[in-house]
């Protein structure tokens, strides 16, 4: 790929860079900084890219670090929003019986990994996280896709450890229906 | 109380611990709670192998 096709191929990127953004971000102006920052600074060292991994997994590891630059630039009204949701009540009772046991059985889900070479599974999948309380998705994506640990997240949306783990315990409940109920009920064809 | 009283988990308790193992180092206690619950309970096993795979969708997303 010579220099001008490496430029292209990296502006191509940018609607799948919004999305992605977006889904962390929840924020229109932030994502569309945070965005343009990785355009420039992949286009700035388009030279480094060696090739090693696919052009979009360097350009979304650009992406990762500029979106947690936009938190720390934008963490106090961050840290309002988790914490107002983590003092939020969901319980699931509708889940489980009175003495705590599951009403209905979960699905098995089979194979799931052969989900990973459909396209259509990760629309799916980001437009469940995009269907998550802002705050809570935000917490959650910190921590499964930006890979923070625990106290990190926590710091940066100035809530409790304990309220930190019940609200990546509500998303991973919330998620784990969603996907149940739009994709692997559904039984796509794989 | 008996002792199977006190290690015995709901499947409410259960899911809460899986997806805290995901999160934090549980102690002896609460892993041996969960480790008796999930060899007793598929429902549960299944959730657990569900909050994994979320996990590592989730961190595909943009690759």
């Amino acid at each position: 790929m010579d220099a001008r096709d490496l430029q292209q191929a990296i502006a191509d990127l940018r609607p799948t860079l919004l999305r992605i953004a977006r889904l962390q971000l929840r924020n229109d102006t932030w994502a569309e900084d945070a965005v343009s920052e990785t355009l420039i600074s992949a286009l700035e060292g388009a030279n480094r890219f060696g090739g090693q991994s696919q052009l979009k997994t360097w350009v979304v590891g650009i992406l990762k670090h500029k979106i947690i630059d936009q938190f720390r630039r934008g963490d106090r009204e961050v840290s309002m929003e988790a914490a107002a949701e983590a003092a939020q009540v969901e319980s699931f009772d509708e889940l489980y019986t009175a003495d705590g046991h599951r009403v209905d059985p979960p699905l098995d889900w089979g194979d799931p990994e052969a989900a990973y070479a459909r396209v259509q599974f990760f629309e799916i999948l980001q437009t469940c996280v995009e269907e998550l309380p802002a705050g809570l998705a935000r917490v959650f994506m910190m921590r499964e896709w930006l890979e923070l640990d625990t106290a990190q997240v926590c710091k940066e949306n100035s809530i409790t450890a304990t309220n930190c783990f019940v609200m990546l315990h509500r998303a991973r409940m919330r998620l784990r229906e969603c996907l149940e109920n739009r994709w692997f009920a559904a039984a796509p064809a794989l | 109380m008996t002792i199977f009283g006190w290690l015995r988990l709901t499947c409410r308790q259960a899911q809460v611990l899986l997806s805290e193992r995901q999160d934090r180092r549980l102690g002896p206690f609460e892993t041996l709670r969960l480790r008796l619950h999930l060899t007793a309970c598929d429902w549960c096993s299944r959730v657990a192998r569900h909050f994994r795979f979320i996990s590592e969708a989730v961190r595909r997303i943009g690759t």
